[in-house]
C-alpha cells in the first residue's frame, strides 16, 4: 500500500496544528464477523510520540485526524503511521511549515 | 475521592484485567473488550476503570445538531483542564458505543478532532481522563440515515 497517509502540520505561535487523512474502508463486521479497520495510529517526530490513538470500526472510512501540540516545531518531520486490526500497517511524512 | 461504587468498580476492573492471558502490553495498547463493549458502562469500565464520570462543563463538545449522514459526523472535544491524560468518545447507541481514545502525549493540546460513524440519533459522551478522575459531557446528535452500513 502506499500513499495511505496525507498530513498536513502547520506551526503558529508555537503551537502546530496537524490534520492527517488515512485512507482506509473502516469496515465495520457484518454477521458476527470481525471488520477490517485502523487500531491505532501514532505520531512521532524521530523516536519521540507525540501522538497516539485508539480507534474502532465506529471511525469514519478514511480517518481524518486533527490535533495540536507544542511538542513539534517548524521544520520538524512527523512521521504518523497506522496499524489495523488485521496486522497491516502504513505510515507517512510530511514537514511542518 | 473515589466513593465506594467506583472504587469496587475499579478493583473488579483491575482484577479482570490481572486475569487476562494476554501479557501486559504497553499502557497505549488496543483494548479489544473495550472497543467490543455493546454498553457504554462496560466500554468505560473496560477502558478507563470505572464508569461514573462527573458531568463537567470544562469539556467543550462540538458536534453537529442533526447529521445528515450518520456515516461521517465531526466531532471536536476540547478542554481547559490539567494533567489531562485522556479524552475518549462514546456514541450510546451504536451497536459497540466506544469510537475512539486520544492519549495524550507531552506538549499536546486537549482539543482534538475526528470523524465517527453513528448508526441512529444517539448520545455522543465525551470523557476525559484527567488528574486520574472520570469527567464527561454529552451531546445528543439527530441522525437522518444511519452510518454503520461499511
Amino acid at each position: 500500500m502506499a500513499n495511505t497517509v496525507r498530513i498536513r502540520a502547520k506551526e503558529a505561535g508555537g503551537v502546530t496544528e496537524i490534520k492527517a487523512l488515512l485512507k482506509h474502508d473502516m469496515a465495520v463486521g457484518q454477521d458476527g464477523k470481525d471488520g477490517h479497520y485502523i487500531t491505532e495510529v501514532t505520531g512521532q517526530v524521530g523516536d519521540k510520540v507525540v501522538f497516539n490513538m485508539l480507534m474502532g470500526s465506529a471511525v469514519s472510512k478514511d480517518p481524518y485526524i486533527n490535533f495540536k501540540t507544542s511538542a513539534v516545531k517548524k521544520g520538524d518531520e512527523i512521521v504518523i503511521k497506522w496499524v489495523d486490526n488485521k496486522g497491516e500497517s502504513d505510515e507517512g511524512s510530511a514537514k511542518v511549515k | 475521592m473515589l466513593n465506594r461504587r467506583s472504587f469496587l468498580m475499579r478493583t473488579i476492573a483491575v482484577s479482570a484485567g490481572a486475569l487476562l492471558l494476554q501479557p501486559l502490553r504497553a499502557m497505549a495498547a488496543w483494548n479489544e473488550k473495550a472497543f467490543k463493549a455493546t454498553d457504554l458502562n462496560s466500554a468505560m469500565t473496560e477502558l478507563l476503570g470505572g464508569a461514573d464520570a462527573e458531568a463537567s462543563d470544562a469539556i467543550q463538545l462540538s458536534a453537529p445538531d442533526i447529521a445528515e449522514n450518520g456515516a461521517v459526523v465531526q466531532v471536536s472535544v476540547a478542554t481547559d483542564m490539567a494533567d489531562v491524560e485522556s479524552i475518549s468518545l462514546y456514541v450510546e447507541k451504536n451497536p459497540s458505543p466506544l469510537a475512539a481514545q486520544f492519549n495524550m502525549s507531552e506538549g499536546m493540546s486537549a482539543d482534538v478532532t475526528t470523524r465517527i460513524k453513528m448508526r441512529s440519533t444517539s448520545n455522543l459522551i465525551a470523557v476525559v481522563k484527567a488528574g486520574g478522575k472520570l469527567y464527561s459531557t454529552q451531546k445528543e446528535v439527530k441522525v437522518t440515515i444511519g452510518g454503520c452500513g461499511g
